[in-house]
């Protein structure tokens, strides 16, 4: 398939996404819930999440994010605050054609975008940086074919982000137990 | 094993004058694996269009190291309070950290295959049931850390007063979260004003003859900080108000490098020659995987064995066209930032060349990233607000991402193809 169709199925897949999640869906949660879908459901996305004291983070994500918004598949809204401002993320009006070419690559994984809207869309973008550094540490400890306490779990994420309490860390790290989304903890 | 562990040594750089290396890092760079660099074009077959552009891999990854010891040097000395306070670091801890650093920058394009990027295309798939996940120079980097390094850098008697492994450099490069509190500098290594880019924009334009790369270095090593992010949860690399314009400079002059040589619509072609040709040389069309097994494999595929094997008359209709400059030739391309109706006239297009059409590539990059990964900017005020560049500039927050298509044939056909698209009245 060439490199721009695969793009385009991507491009899709965001666009069905954010047009799902609720009202201030931004951009650390678009990558987020992009990073659960690929690692957690498995859809072929390929992204190369990497870690970072923000969490998991793969630059393609935005170049895709960008070429949404330039076709108008994914609407960007400038939210200004108190101290800052930030980009809050809608469906946009030119993402049907789109949503046509790549109908068959949605509908093959639309209960894995209805989970991830369901369990993390609505969620800050502080809690999604946390417990997707969480899955990030888990699965890498599982890849080595070891296995750590919830408490070392907790000291590692808290040494990448160290401005977290612990007792965040470690209530975020709970809930993924009991959504299953962590394997290596005894 | 050298005389005098604490020795250091000057090697001449194009760009920074000297680089100065410690025996330890001598060592590192004259084993056989990191020599290969040595074998590899930094920026492909761009010496094609851009003859002076026959740099390697080898003086960037020592450019590199030198950047980010700059940098490194730079935010220990102005944030040093911070770093205490946030992340438990003392004069011992930055000092040991530092050496972490430069092996990281040393390394981090050791696994790189011939021709640098120009034939990534063709590493293997990671595993069967995830075909659209493909090994990167990044993972082959740090397995052959693992593998060819341990040795060097576990034994040499400079590392006594740090106890530093193969694993430690490894897991910074690869980003894992075993790097613990390291992870903080990796965005010396790969982030938005990393001292990868940082060098490579400098390095390529010199040799390149342009003028494009070129930006405020300078100011941007006196000018970054740690900071706190903007969310609160951890903590960043930033730069100073000062510095903000010298990053909106760094940014500008990656775009202009990307859109007037790395995008070049001949040197793009000569990735795609590069890759086909590769394909008929290599066992199984893929380079071998970085495992035990076949990493010694990888790393016997170089720029001259494949100069080698292409002058030898391999590489099949791909390679004759390598080796005597016979290209294949644009004769229709989108806008760099396409809309919706571009990519509708770029499909009419692909038909009517029909069974002319021998390539189709697509240059996409995006210059800045607004979310996440934004630069953090300290004001300078008493309160020493925290904002990201992407709120400073309105240059970052408008460049878009380019995203252009071009269609190639032979250049035997262009006439042809020329007379066909004629007749949609374009």
């Amino acid at each position: 398939m060439p490199a721009l169709d695969e793009m385009l199925q991507r491009v899709a897949l965001i666009s069905d996404l954010v047009g799902k999640a609720p009202t201030g869906f931004g951009r650390t949660a678009l990558m987020k819930c992009l990073y659960f879908l690929q690692t957690v459901r498995r859809v072929p996305l390929g992204y190369h999440f990497r870690l970072y004291t923000y969490g998991p983070f793969d630059p393609d994500v935005l170049t895709d994010l960008s070429l949404a918004e330039r076709l108008g598949a994914v609407g960007s809204e400038l939210q200004r605050f108190s101290g800052g401002y930030r980009y809050e993320l809608g469906r946009g009006t030119g993402g049907g054609r789109l949503s046509e070419g790549a109908r068959d690559f949605l509908d093959r994984y639309q209960d894995d975008i209805d989970w991830v809207v369901e369990v993390f869309a609505g969620r800050s973008a502080l809690e999604l940086e946390n417990a997707s550094t969480l899955v990030f540490t888990d699965r890498s400890v599982s890849e080595r074919g070891e296995r750590v306490t919830l408490h070392e779990l907790v000291r590692k994420v808290h040494e990448v982000k160290p401005r977290l309490a612990t007792h965040v860390i470690e209530k975020e790290a709970r809930r993924l137990m009991e959504h299953r989304l962590i394997a290596a903890t005894q | 094993m050298a005389s005098n562990p604490h020795r250091t040594y000057e090697i001449r750089c194009p760009v920074y004058g000297f680089i100065t290396i410690s025996d330890w890092e001598r060592e590192i760079i004259s084993q056989s694996a990191f020599q290969r660099l040595r074998r590899i074009r930094q920026l492909s077959w761009t010496d094609y269009v851009y003859p002076g552009a026959m740099h390697t891999r080898f003086e960037h990854s020592l450019g590199v190291m030198h950047m980010a010891t700059m940098l490194y040097r730079g935010i220990a000395e102005r944030s040093r309070d911070i770093l205490r306070s946030e992340l438990a670091y003392n004069d011992a801890g930055l000092q040991r950290h530092e050496v972490l650093i430069r092996l990281a920058a040393l390394f981090h394009d050791i696994g790189h295959s011939p021709f640098s990027h120009g034939a990534e295309e063709l590493f293997p798939p990671i595993s069967d049931d995830k075909p659209t996940e493909r090994f990167r120079h990044e993972i082959y980097s740090a397995e052959i850390v693992r593998r060819y390094f341990a040795d060097v850098i576990c034994n040499h008697p400079a590392n006594t007063n740090y106890e530093f492994t193969a694993e430690d450099v490894a897991n910074l490069l690869e980003g894992k979260p075993e790097a613990g509190k390291a992870l903080f500098w990796r965005d010396l290594i790969d982030g938005q004003m990393d001292a990868d880019r940082m060098d490579y924009l400098l390095r390529d334009s010199l040799h390149s003859g342009v003028d494009y790369g070129r930006y405020d270095w300078r100011r941007l090593v006196q000018t970054v900080g740690a900071t706190p992010e903007t969310t609160g949860a951890g903590l960043r690399i930033g730069v100073s108000e000062g510095g903000w314009h010298a990053a909106e400079g760094l940014i500008l002059a990656r775009y202009f490098m990307f859109t007037q040589v790395y995008f070049h619509k001949t040197r793009v072609i000569f990735d795609h020659h590069l890759q086909n040709a590769l394909a008929e040389m290599l066992p199984g069309k893929h380079f071998p995987r970085p495992t035990e097994v076949e990493l010694s494999e990888y790393l016997a595929w170089d720029d001259w064995r494949v100069l080698g094997q292409l002058a030898a008359g391999a590489g099949g209709e791909h390679g004759r066209r390598l080796a005597t400059r016979d290209h294949y030739r644009v004769v229709k391309e989108t806008p760099e930032i396409p809309t919706a109706d571009d990519l509708e006239r770029l499909s009419v297009w692909r038909q009517t060349i029909g069974e002319l059409l021998r390539a189709e590539i697509l240059a996409d990059k995006s210059w800045y990233r607004i979310g996440p990964a934004d630069i953090p900017v300290i004001s300078e005020d008493e309160a020493g607000r925290v904002s990201p560049l992407s709120q400073y500039s309105s240059v970052v927050r408008g460049v878009e991402a380019v995203h252009q298509i071009r269609l190639y044939v032979r250049d035997e056909d262009r006439a042809e193809a020329h007379h066909r698209l004629r007749t949609l009245g374009e």
